[in-house]
Order: structure tokens, then C-alpha cells, then sequence
């Protein structure tokens, strides 16, 4: 019930066409990694999943996504909620400038949670949840800009948390961290698929390998194999995927 | 030489140069400004000059200067006061002539309410026919006694007979409303029982005018006699002398604390002698409470076009028409604002409230005409573009990804505007809003058709229901100046005037700036973007 569909997803940026066709389920409570080459539309097949292409002007979206069996494209569907349903964690680190508690409230303000002591307990289980509220329970109220890259991007994905999607998008959330803060990530990712389906696009071809359950490559906009990771990255079915992952180009 | 010009040196002594002319031009014009202000309040020494021609004459040394076409030889511009007597302030005396000058330590300046300063020396009280000797010490007392009275018949005349009056014009107006309106059983009780009011009213009236008349004729009991330099024996009633003073013996620091006085005088009383003399406390007070209101108006006008601009058109033709339009519109002359906040503001609007609310006070206007209020949107509509073009800024300046991540937690368009967007650019919105309030403090030429007035009998601010009457006219620092320096019976005793209010202008403006300034880094402090 809860998995994705991708139907016949196309996606234009003006006259350029940036995704080709994509058709693809995507499983529930697993980590589902993307790969490819710089350029190939990863992020931008992502970014399709919540809607949030949209914010881009002159981008056309052909074909469908199915959540819950229903179109996030038609015309009928709220793309607050999808959003909601569906969160997002970001490439570059962006705590909105407010206190480590009002980011990770945000999102409960905005879908209208009024109840003061509702709001704190959901905020310190989020936090704890991701590792962070030993490291800041003293500062809650003290800005989140005054975090370490990793403690902000970990208290990204607690405000995304926080209301309680189904799907977490995660776009290439380590490219700007150090080592053993991407190793605390990819620890939390693996709690997190208890709960939720995550889908992450990364360049790191042995964060992928390590760290997800299930592996699509995506070559010039184009899905071009999509498996197990294990099998992906051991024997591969095609020879474009091959020449990538042992990194003949890319 | 081609060599040096290459090296780059040359461009950099050259904006260096430029840099360095700036400055020196602003620092020239506060220096200027602030020696030829702030002298004012300064007691000079009087100086007694005997001339050949057997003549004497006693006041301030204003100016010392060559005589134009004449080799070594000089001329001393003398404040001689008594304007009274002599008619004018000034004498200019030829050096050449002056047989004896000194300082008599004796000499007194004798500030009056009336006719300027009056050089001389105290004789003594006058009783009928007698002068009795009278110390300076002595004349303590019945200076203190006479601003009493002072203060009492002001009070009688402003506040209890402003009173009388505010009441009888309401009562009025409401006679004639129930005369125009439609006629019912208890319209003759009603109109009895406001002429029973009316009455009273006007008893009270006749009671206060008395006591004031009384309180007139005690200040012309006590009478002083002056002495003056040509020897002539001046009397001057008690009442007149606001403040007498000997300066040729004052001591640097009672010197001091006379100008911290008359400059906190300056600062907090209302302006004497058709402005000439006095302070500028109304002045002060409407440049403040005008731009107040600008910004209260402006701010939301400004920020809310900027957001539209910004945030809901995409960059099209008409928004691009906008937005040119909107640059232009800064670029107006100031007095065509003027002219449209006096067609549309004054005479549409205005007029229309007077119709519709009003109408009973009619023919005489009361939002149909200059008014604080139209002169402040007027300056709103102004400085618009200043703060559309500043806030356009701000929220350019908010890093997209923080949208984005609003966005991704399921915010609204508004929500992400209301919660991030605005909050980030407030820094920007409110440096718009320093410029604006700049600009609206130092612009003169809107305000002459809008509502200013030389001289306004009560402030924008008082106690009578609703506490802020937006309709009244008002006093401003910019119009002052003008008024002062070109305007005056007396141009060149009050050109000193001048320069002090110019002072107390800029001093305005940075105030009023600086609580913005201080907010602004506050907030950037509060909002530093994540530099990761």
C-alpha cells in the first residue's frame, strides 16, 4: 500500500528533457539508492516524487506517481499534504535561522499543532531519535546555525521527522560531511527504515553499496537497471551500469 | 609614465583622492553647521565702545571684518539689542572711530518676552516717582514671582480657555446637526438643554477672561528702570524680563550651565516672537510624529508591493512595467507629490470625509484641509519606491534553500513567506525604511501644500478625546529653517536660529535613524545565514 509507483514519468525543463520514460515501483521500508553520473537527473527524479520540481518555473511533468494508489499529479491533490507525507532532506544543510526547538517545531506549527506540551514531547522524541538530543538538550533554545555541518544536517532530517511522513527523499544528504559524521547518517538510515521507505540519490558508489537495500542507475535520464544492491554491484545486468560502477566513466 | 600607469597606483591615489573630497565636504558642513549652531546659546561679553564722536554704545561684538576697498582699516558689527528703542538689532561701527573699548563689568543683558534682548545697566525698582537701588541678586524673587504669573495666564489661555472652546464648538455643532436633521418630540428638549450648556459655558468664559485680565494688569505693577548707553533711563516692567544676566563677570562654569540651560530651553519650549526667539519643541515634535506616521504607513505599502513584485509575478512584461514604474516614481520631483496629495488627498479624500462626517462644521474644513495626516501619506507615497526597492532586495537575499526546505515540510506559498521569507528580509525591509524616514524628515517642499504652518497652536498630541488628532496642522524642523532664515521680520537676529534648528534637524534624523540602525543589526544578528 504504502509504495511508490512511477508511471511513465517524463520531465522537461523548457525544452530540455531532463527524465525519459521512468517506470518503476519502489518498496516499502527499504533504503533505495539512485546512482549515476553528474547530470543524469537523479536528484531531479527525486525531487518529481514530493512535487517540488514545481518550484522550478518551465518545468513540465508528463506521466504519473502513484502514493497510496493516487496520483499526486491530479489536479485534486493537495501538494502541501504530499509534501508532508512525503519529506525531504537536502544536499546543503539548511536550518532555517531560528532556535534547534523552533526548527524542529516547524513543521507541527505550520500543520496547525497548537498544544504547547504536545508540540515539546514530539520535538525531544524527533531529536532523540536521530542521536542529537544528548548532544543539545542544554541549547534548545540557542540558534541551530551554531551546529556542527553533521549536527545540522541530522537536525534536518529531524524537522522532516517531526510530522511524521511515510516517505523520506534524501538528496545526496553526505556530500558536504566528513567521514564519521556521514557514518552517524548512515547509522541513522538504517534505524529509519524500520519506520519509514527511504529513497536516497547519492554520488558515493560505496555509500550506496553499504548503506541501501536496493540500487537504480539512472543514465541520462533514463533508468537503466534497477535490483537488489547486492546483484547490482556484483553482476551487473548491463554493460553501461558495469563500466559505471567500476568507474570506466562518470 | 606609461609604467606608472600601469602599476595600477595612479587609479588608486585617485579614488582615494575622490574618497578623502567627500569626506572633507560632509565633515565641512557638520563643522560649519555646529560652530555657527551651537554659539547661540553662548553668553558673549558685552562690550562698550566710546566713539569720537562723543556717542556711546554697549552690546555683543558680532563680527569683526576689513571694509571692503579701504587698506588697514577694520569695522565691528555690534549687536546692540533694544530693538525697541534703536529699531534695528545691529549697528556696524568704523574701527577708526573708536576712542575707548572696554568691558563694564556691570552691563547686564536682559532677555524680554517681547522686542529682543536689551543691553544696559539695572538702576532700580521704580516706585512712583522714586528709584529705589535694587541688586542683581535681588531681582531673583521677582523674576520667579512674575514666571509664575507667566505660567498661570499661559495656562488659563491655553489649556482652560482651549477647554471652553473645544466644548462650545461641540455643543455648537451638535445644535446645528439637530437643526438640519428631521424633527421629533424631544428635539426642543435637546436643543434646550445645550443652551443650557452654552450658557454656563459662556459664564465660565467671562469668569476666566476677568482673571486674566486682572492677572494683565498686576505684571504691569513692578517696573524697573535700565539704564541704557547713551545714558537715557529705560523703564521696563518686571513681567517682560524672562531672564537678566551679567556676563561680563560670569565665570566659565556658571557660563556652562547657562548655555546647558538655554539649550535644553531651546529644545523644550515653544518659539516666541514670531519664531524668532524661543525654542522648537513643536517643530521637533512634528518632524517626529510626521515620519512616524510615514513609516507606519509606508512599511506595509512597500514591503507588501515588494513581496508582490518578488514572490507572486513571474518576470513578465507587466511586472516588469511595474517595477520601472515603481524606480521612476523616485525620481518625481518632490513638489509634484505635493500638488497630488493636495488634489487627491486634501481636496478627494479629505473633502469627502468632511461631506460625509463633518458636515455640520462645514463651510469650515476639517479633514479638507492640510492636515498632518495627508502630509504623511503624501511623504509615504514618496519614499514607496525607496522601501520597494530595499525590501525587493532583502528577499533576494534569502538563500532559495530555505524555501525549499519550507516548502518540503509542507508549507503554503504564504506560510513559507509569512515564517522565513519576511523574517530573513526584514533587515533589508528596514534598511528601505531608514532611507525612507531620511528622506522624509529632510523634505520640505511636499509638506508647504500639505499641512505645515509657520506656526501651529496646538500639538498633533494632547489630552482632548481621541488624543491624536490626525487633522491638525503641524510644525516642522525643515519648514522652520525656511521660515527662520527667509521669512522672519528679524532675518539676521534669528540667523543663528537657523543654523541651531539645521543642528537639531540632522540630530533628528540620526536619532530616529539610529533606533532603526540599532534594530536592524540586532536582527542580522539574529538571522546570520548558515555559512556551511
Amino acid at each position: 500500500m504504502n509504495n511508490i509507483i512511477i508511471k511513465n514519468l517524463s520531465l522537461m525543463y523548457g525544452k530540455k528533457q531532463v527524465l525519459k520514460n521512468i517506470s518503476q515501483e519502489i518498496e516499502e521500508k527499504k533504503i533505495t539508492a539512485i546512482i549515476g553520473p553528474s547530470g543524469c537527473g537523479k536528484s531531479s527524479l527525486l525531487r518529481c516524487i514530493n512535487r517540488m520540481n514545481e518550484l522550478i518555473p518551465e518545468s513540465i511533468v508528463e506521466g504519473e506517481i502513484l502514493f497510496h494508489n493516487k496520483n499526486i499529479y491530479a489536479p485534486d491533490t493537495d501538494v502541501t499534504e504530499v509534501r508532508q507525507k512525503i519529506g525531504m532532506v537536502f544536499q546543503k544543510a539548511n536550518p532555517f535561522p531560528k532556535s534547534i526547538y523552533d526548527n524542529v517545531a516547524y513543521g507541527l506549527r505550520i500543520n496547525g499543532t497548537k498544544d504547547k506540551k504536545k508540540i515539546s514531547e514530539i520535538v525531544e522524541k524527533t531529536l532523540h531519535d536521530c542521536g542529537l538530543l544528548d548532544e543539545v538538550k542544554d541549547r534548545l533554545n540557542s540558534s541551530a546555525i551554531q551546529l556542527s555541518g553533521g549536527q545540522q544536517q541530522r537536525l534536518c532530517i529531524a524537522r522532516a521527522l517531526a510530522i511524521e511522513p511515510e516517505i523520506i527523499l534524501m538528496d545526496e544528504p553526505c556530500s558536504a560531511l566528513d567521514p564519521s559524521s556521514t557514518f552517524k547518517i548512515e547509522e541513522l538510515m538504517m534505524k529509519l527504515k524500520e519506520k519509514y521507505t527511504v529513497i536516497i540519490v547519492t554520488h558515493n558508489m560505496q555509500q550506496a553499496a553499504r548503506a541501501s537495500d536496493i540500487t537504480g542507475f539512472l543514465y541520462m535520464g533514463e533508468l537503466i537497471e534497477y535490483g537488489a544492491t547486492n546483484t547490482l554491484f556484483t553482476n551487473p545486468k548491463e554493460k553501461l551500469t558495469e563500466d559505471y560502477i567500476s568507474g570506466n566513466f562518470g | 609614465m606609461k609604467k606608472t600607469f600601469k602599476t595600477g597606483s595612479p587609479y588608486i591615489w585617485l579614488s582615494g583622492g575622490t574618497l578623502t573630497i567627500s569626506l572633507l565636504m560632509i565633515f565641512g558642513l557638520v563643522a560649519l553647521i555646529m560652530i555657527k549652531g551651537l554659539g547661540i546659546f553662548w553668553p558673549h561679553n558685552i562690550t562698550r565702545l566710546m566713539l569720537n564722536d562723543n556717542s556711546v554704545v554697549i552690546g555683543e561684538v558680532a563680527k569683526v571684518e576689513p571694509i571692503p576697498n579701504h587698506k588697514d582699516s577694520y569695522r565691528t558689527k555690534l549687536k546692540v539689542g533694544n530693538r525697541d528703542i534703536y529699531g534695528l538689532d545691529f549697528r556696524w561701527v568704523d574701527n577708526s572711530t573708536i576712542l575707548i573699548q572696554d568691558s563694564p563689568p556691570t552691563a547686564l543683558t536682559i532677555e524680554r518676552r517681547e522686542w529682543g534682548n536689551m543691553y544696559g545697566f539695572l538702576k532700580g525698582v521704580k516706585h512712583d516717582n522714586t528709584i529705589e537701588p535694587i541688586s542683581l541678586a535681588d531681582m531673583k524673587p521677582l523674576l520667579k514671582e512674575s514666571k509664575a504669573v507667566y505660567k498661570r495666564i499661559r495656562h488659563i489661555e491655553k489649556k482652560e480657555i482651549g477647554k471652553i472652546n473645544y466644548k462650545m464648538e461641540k455643543n455648537r455643532l451638535a445644535l446645528k446637526s439637530l437643526e438640519r436633521g428631521s424633527q421629533s418630540d424631544n428635539t426642543i428638549e435637546k436643543v434646550t438643554s445645550i443652551n443650557g450648556k452654552v450658557e454656563a459655558l459662556e459664564k465660565l468664559y467671562t469668569e476666566k477672561v476677568d482673571t486674566l485680565t486682572n492677572l494683565y494688569a498686576s505684571t504691569k505693577e513692578k517696573e524697573v528702570v535700565i539704564e541704557l548707553a547713551d545714558g537715557r533711563d529705560e523703564t521696563l516692567p518686571v513681567f517682560q524680563i524672562i531672564r537678566i544676566y551679567d556676563p561680563n563677570q560670569m565665570s566659565i562654569y556658571a557660563k556652562s550651565s547657562f548655555y546647558i540651560l538655554k539649550f535644553w530651553e531651546f529644545v523644550s519650549e515653544e518659539p516666541r516672537e514670531a519664531n524668532t526667539e524661543g525654542g522648537i519643541f513643536p517643530a521637533i515634535f512634528g518632524t517626529v510624529i510626521m515620519v512616524l506616521i510615514m513609516s507606519l504607513v509606508v512599511t506595509p505599502l512597500g514591503v507588501i508591493t515588494a513581496v508582490f513584485l518578488r514572490e507572486y509575478t513571474s518576470d513578465n512584461i507587466f511586472s516588469r512595467i511595474v517595477r520601472i514604474s515603481v524606480n521612476n516614481l523616485a525620481g518625481v520631483p518632490s513638489i509634484v507629490f505635493g500638488v497630488f496629495g493636495l488634489g487627491f488627498f486634501i481636496y478627494f479624500i479629505g473633502g469627502g470625509i468632511d461631506k460625509i462626517f463633518y458636515s455640520e462644521s462645514l463651510p469650515t474644513p476639517t479633514f479638507g484641509t492640510g492636515g498632518i495626516l495627508w502630509a504623511s501619506l503624501t511623504m509615504a507615497l514618496l519614499t514607496v519606491p525607496v522601501v520597494v526597492v530595499a525590501t525587493e532586495e532583502g528577499i533576494s537575499s534569502v538563500p532559495n534553500s530555505l524555501k525549499e526546505a519550507s516548502y518540503g515540510l509542507g508549507a503554503t506559498k504564504f506560510e513559507t513567506l509569512w515564517r522565513v521569507t519576511l523574517p530573513q528580509a526584514t533587515p533589508g525591509i528596514l534598511t528601505g525604511m531608514i532611507l525612507a524616514m531620511a528622506r522624509a524628515a529632510g523634505e520640505v517642499a511636499p509638506l508647504m501644500i500639505t499641512g505645515v504652518v509657520k506656526l501651529a497652536p496646538s500639538l498633533p498630541l494632547d489630552s482632548y478625546f481621541p488624543f491624536i488628532h490626525l487633522e491638525r496642522k503641524f510644525m516642522h524642523l525643515g519648514f522652520h529653517i525656511y521660515d527662520v532664515g527667509f521669512q522672519s521680520p528679524n532675518v539676521e537676529a534669528a540667523l543663528p536660529m537657523v543654523y541651531t534648528t539645521t543642528l537639531i534637524l540632522i540630530f533628528t534624523v540620526l536619532a530616529l535613524n539610529l533606533v532603526a540602525i540599532i534594530a536592524r543589526n540586532k536582527l542580522r544578528k539574529k538571522y546570520v545565514s548558515s555559512a556551511l
